[in-house]
């Protein structure tokens, strides 16, 4: 068996940058829940106490050997509310149990009028000076101390993961695409209502949305020394809509992130839920090696691969129901195709389609780990 | 000459009502103002609800067709309620029990609050003629199986999008086989974490993630149903 020559974090660069790495990098998605469910603890003190979560996250990463990347933060119900996102947790909104996780409440939050306000003075000020208080019962103090909750964890991961565990994949800023904010605060109906009737009031709002993001991303990547940033999107899909409302409210929009943090030396990495078959193709476009095209199982990764081949890195899906009800022998056969079919230009990071889920069998994920790990290396 | 599907599809667009070509093309103002301007002129409100569900039709063809999509679905399914409630009130009576195509059972099941798939799976399946019992999301198993003794549906449908579903899903299934209630039942199961897998893992007899196609299926089975009864089958 050949031995391993290059630290997570060459690993990971030499993947992006379509090189090749002495083995596939991995970096499955691993929050708060299966360290919950594999440890037995509790889920709603892990939404309150968010640092209970990372500590979870952090012996669980440690008892199964490590890997290469990981998205750094738990995610958590206060987190999600500052980011402007209506959250249940367990132990508060839902029961608290050993079936019970966090979800997003997706609904009406936000107003048709609300588009001219966000246009007008930004998502963030929006969010931090109404519309907080309309998605929790939150006071102005609670909403100081949940900052200060969120610093205090950024620091302690960013010390666990980056200094103590030199994990090569590290997410200097997390941010929900502005198209995905929008659908997820408005509802996806009324959200599609107002993308075929009154687009010009979207148009307005992802404008500054985009450039919001653009700039906090810097900044924040800036003061903490990241250089990826996660960007989950799962409305904008051709499952969901036809390519004429996704060329107008969200290719070029993602276009101007990936190009202007490309000038920064950050990689976006965009975590693409659902089918974007019909939208691969688009992202031929962007500048190659300039961010991580990362798909959960319902995308045909092959086809894609086909397509993006030595243009972009793709981040792999081992599928949740997979995880949770497939077999090992099931988990190493599918992680073996992946590593055959899509390192060939070093394009490849192998992770879970999504989250691994919390109720995820252990074998199975050692299965992954240990696949990944050894299948390359021990190839003649 | 051949007439494609296609076509065809864009032919009977054309010999639609202007109402039915409104709703097709998602006319969403004209559509509303047609059906109030017919409605003060009196006129019948099953004759305007019909051309309503021709539109709805062809948009589900067109849906098949892959030139329309999940989002011009939706689109039709909220114009077409919005439609139905400016009518109701001038409706003299309700559906009778006779007219309905089936039954169906929709939840998403304990531990998950998603709602989206099975909402869509609902309008479309009303439309078609089905009774919905929406149960609503984060339902215990036993309520369910509750239910189908109730109810003696048709189908069972459970929309999932976490993993944690699958055994609360396949609980429900084993009650249901324990109470003598499966053989008649088909069972859907639809959403983005679902697969084949999920399907012969929870004991379900049909997945998809297409909310079109499981209406297919739970037409296909009645007209199957229909057919075999009018042979001396059921």
């Amino acid at each position: 068996m050949k031995e391993e020559y290059m630290t997570p974090q060459e690993r990971m660069t030499a993947a992006i940058n379509l090189e090749e790495p002495d083995r596939v990098p991995i970096a499955p998605i691993v929050g708060m829940d299966l360290p919950a469910a594999y440890y037995g603890l509790s889920s709603a003190e892990m939404h309150k106490e968010p640092i209970k979560g990372l500590d979870a996250m952090l012996k669980f990463f440690d008892e199964f050997g490590g890997w290469d990347g990981y998205t750094t933060l738990p995610l958590y119900k206060s987190g999600y509310i500052l980011g402007g996102f209506k959250f249940k947790a367990p132990g508060q909104e839902l029961p608290d149990g050993p079936n019970y996780f966090g979800q997003f409440d997706e609904g009406e939050w936000m107003k048709l009028e609300d588009y001219k306000t966000v246009a007008d003075i930004g998502w963030y000020k929006f969010v931090s000076n109404e519309y907080i208080y309309r998605i929790s019962n939150w006071t102005p103090e609670d909403v100081d101390k949940a900052r200060k909750q969120f610093f205090e964890l950024a620091v302690k991961a960013g010390q666990e993961w980056i200094v103590k565990r030199k994990i090569g994949l590290r997410a200097g800023a997390n941010r929900v695409h502005p198209f995905f904010t929008l659908s997820l605060n408005r509802s996806m109906i009324k959200f599609t209502q107002d993308l075929y009737y009154r687009p010009e009031l979207v148009d307005a709002a992802l404008n500054i949305m985009t450039d919001e993001l653009i700039k906090t991303v810097i900044a924040q990547c800036k003061y903490n020394g990241g250089n990826v940033v996660f960007i989950p999107e799962e409305r904008a899909e051709g499952a969901i809509y036809p390519l004429k409302i996704f060329e107008r409210f969200w290719w070029p929009y993602t276009k101007i992130i990936v190009e202007e943090l490309s000038e920064e030396g950050i990689i976006p990495w965009f975590h693409l839920d659902q089918c974007w078959d019909l939208n691969i193709p688009y992202f031929k476009e962007l500048p190659r090696a300039s961010c991580i095209i990362d798909l959960d199982g319902l995308t045909d990764i092959f086809r894609a691969k086909e397509i993006l081949k030595d243009h972009l890195c793709l981040m792999s899906d081992v599928s949740a129901s997979l995880f949770s009800i497939g077999t090992p022998k099931q988990i190493e056969d599918y992680v073996k195709k992946l590593i055959d079919k899509l390192g060939v230009d070093g394009g490849h990071i192998l992770s879970s389609g999504c989250e691994v889920p919390p109720n995820c069998r252990p074998e199975n994920f050692k299965a992954f780990l240990k696949t990944g790990k050894t299948y390359q290396l021990s190839k003649e | 000459m051949k007439l494609g599907l296609n076509n065809f599809i864009h032919l009977l667009v054309i010999m639609s009502s202007h109402l039915t070509k409104n709703l097709i093309e998602l006319e969403r103002d004209k559509v509303l103002s047609e059906v109030k301007e017919r409605l003060i002129q009196g006129e019948e409100p099953m004759r305007i609800i019909k051309e309503c569900k021709e539109g709805m039709a062809l948009v589900g063809e067109k849906y098949k067709n892959k030139e329309y999509f999940l989002a011009e679905l939706m689109l039709s399914g909220e114009l077409f309620k919005e439609a139905m409630e400016l009518i109701e009130p001038y409706l003299a009576e309700k559906t009778a029990e006779g007219d309905i195509k089936g039954k169906i059972i929709l939840v998403t099941i304990q531990g998950d609050i998603h709602d989206l798939g099975k909402n869509i799976l609902a309008t479309l399946l009303k439309l078609e003629g089905f009774k919905i019992y929406d149960l609503g999301v984060d339902v215990n198993p036993d309520i369910i199986v509750e239910k189908v003794k109730e109810v003696q549906p048709d189908f069972l449908g459970f929309s999932s999008l976490l993993t944690i579903t699958f055994d609360p899903m396949k609980e429900v299934i084993d009650k249901l086989k324990e109470a003598g209630l499966r053989e008649k039942l088909k069972i859907l199961v639809g959403g983005g974490i679902t697969t084949p897998l999920v399907k012969d893992y929870i004991g379900a007899d049909f997945q998809t993630i297409d909310a079109m196609e499981g209406v297919q299926y739970c037409l296909e089975l009645i007209k199957a149903r229909v057919v075999i009864g009018a042979r001396g089958g059921i």
